[in-house]
């Protein structure tokens, strides 16, 4: 009984440790939001017939509009944070998350320009990349986080084995399901807590 | 016979006793206030381990209270971004009683573990091993 009650406290005391070294700037309905939009792309980009180049653009701009969202919310908590732990967690996330998004862009820019006949291979990248960058925060958000990052990975490999066109639903589906499990994630890892 | 478990010498396997101050940090709300700040050797705001412990305003204060009387954490005043903020972190005594009890803590699991290796008839439950967390 006693070795059962030390193992629950031991167990209760790394929990309580690690949520309070967990950043709390990600918040589920924004991150919704940005599943939302990923699907509203896919519906809109399954009615219309685009060039690849127009599929790229169309989802660079998904990627601005859901990036300037997420950063601006993240702004302006850091701004009204009392907390000087969670304003640091908030400099290590974007520190740890910004390489994916620039190597990203840069990947995007550099195959629009030299490589055009290779784009399809773009949302794959984009998918693994996006996976790695969550991977890498995984110290600093809750855990299962990870297991998103796996799904974005195995979407990328699957896009990369199984397709040479761009179809709608091989960025609409990974980044609209991966967000909303994100968004699960996140209200049930910290704000269902919170609220209680 | 009654157990002398202030004796570590006496004490059967897997059972554990705390003295003084560690007894203090052993309640509930007060062992999720001590683990939380020492995640943040910084310290945090009064708010933030609110919300982090889910406590009331009125029973996070007495917790402190009790906490602070005893040495274990310190309390301090400031004006940060215009506001002005309670904060709390561990003093040096607060994080060694703190450590002391987690080790406290691994020795019961420890010293199961040993009863349990040198008892061969007894059935071991399957992931036992994996069970027992590290620090």
């Amino acid at each position: 009984m006693e070795l059962q009650h030390a193992l629950s406290q031991i167990a209760d005391i790394r929990q309580q440790m690690s949520r309070a070294r967990q950043f709390r700037g990600f918040r589920s309905a924004t991150t919704l939001m940005t599943a939302l939009a990923a699907i509203g792309a896919g519906i809109w980009q399954a009615k219309t017939s685009l060039e690849p180049t127009q599929f790229i653009a169309l989802w660079v701009c998904v990627a601005i509009g859901c990036i300037a969202l997420c950063s601006t919310e993240l702004f302006l908590r850091w701004r009204n944070s009392e907390s000087e732990a969670q304003s640091e967690l908030a400099r290590q996330a974007v520190e740890q998350f910004l390489p994916f998004v620039i190597v990203g862009g840069l990947i995007t820019g550099v195959m629009w320009e030299y490589a055009p006949d290779a784009l399809w291979i773009l949302p794959a990248l984009w998918q693994i990349l996006f996976g790695l960058g969550l991977y890498s925060l995984r110290r600093i958000v809750p855990m299962p986080i990870v297991i998103v990052g796996a799904f974005y990975i195995l979407c990328g490999l699957v896009n990369l084995s199984a397709s040479t066109h761009l179809s709608p639903w091989s960025m609409s589906l990974p980044f609209g399901v991966g967000q909303m499990l994100s968004a699960l994630i996140l209200y049930w890892y910290l704000e269902r807590r919170h609220a209680a | 016979m009654p157990r002398d478990a202030s004796d570590p010498s006496r004490r059967s396997p897997g059972s554990y006793a705390f003295d003084g101050l560690q007894r203090i940090i052993h309640e509930k709300a007060r062992l999720s206030i001590v683990s939380s700040l020492a995640a943040n050797p910084e310290g945090l705001v009064f708010t933030e381990l609110r919300s982090l412990c889910a406590l009331t305003d009125g029973n996070l204060s007495r917790q402190i209270q009790i906490l602070q009387s005893a040495g274990l954490v310190e309390v301090w005043k400031r004006v940060h971004k215009g506001r002005p903020q309670t904060l709390c972190r561990l003093t040096d005594i607060g994080r060694e009683q703190f450590l002391l009890y987690v080790a406290e803590l691994e020795k019961v699991v420890a010293s199961a573990q040993q009863a349990e290796k040198s008892t061969p008839n007894t059935r071991r439950p399957s992931g036992f091993d994996r069970a027992i967390p590290s620090f």
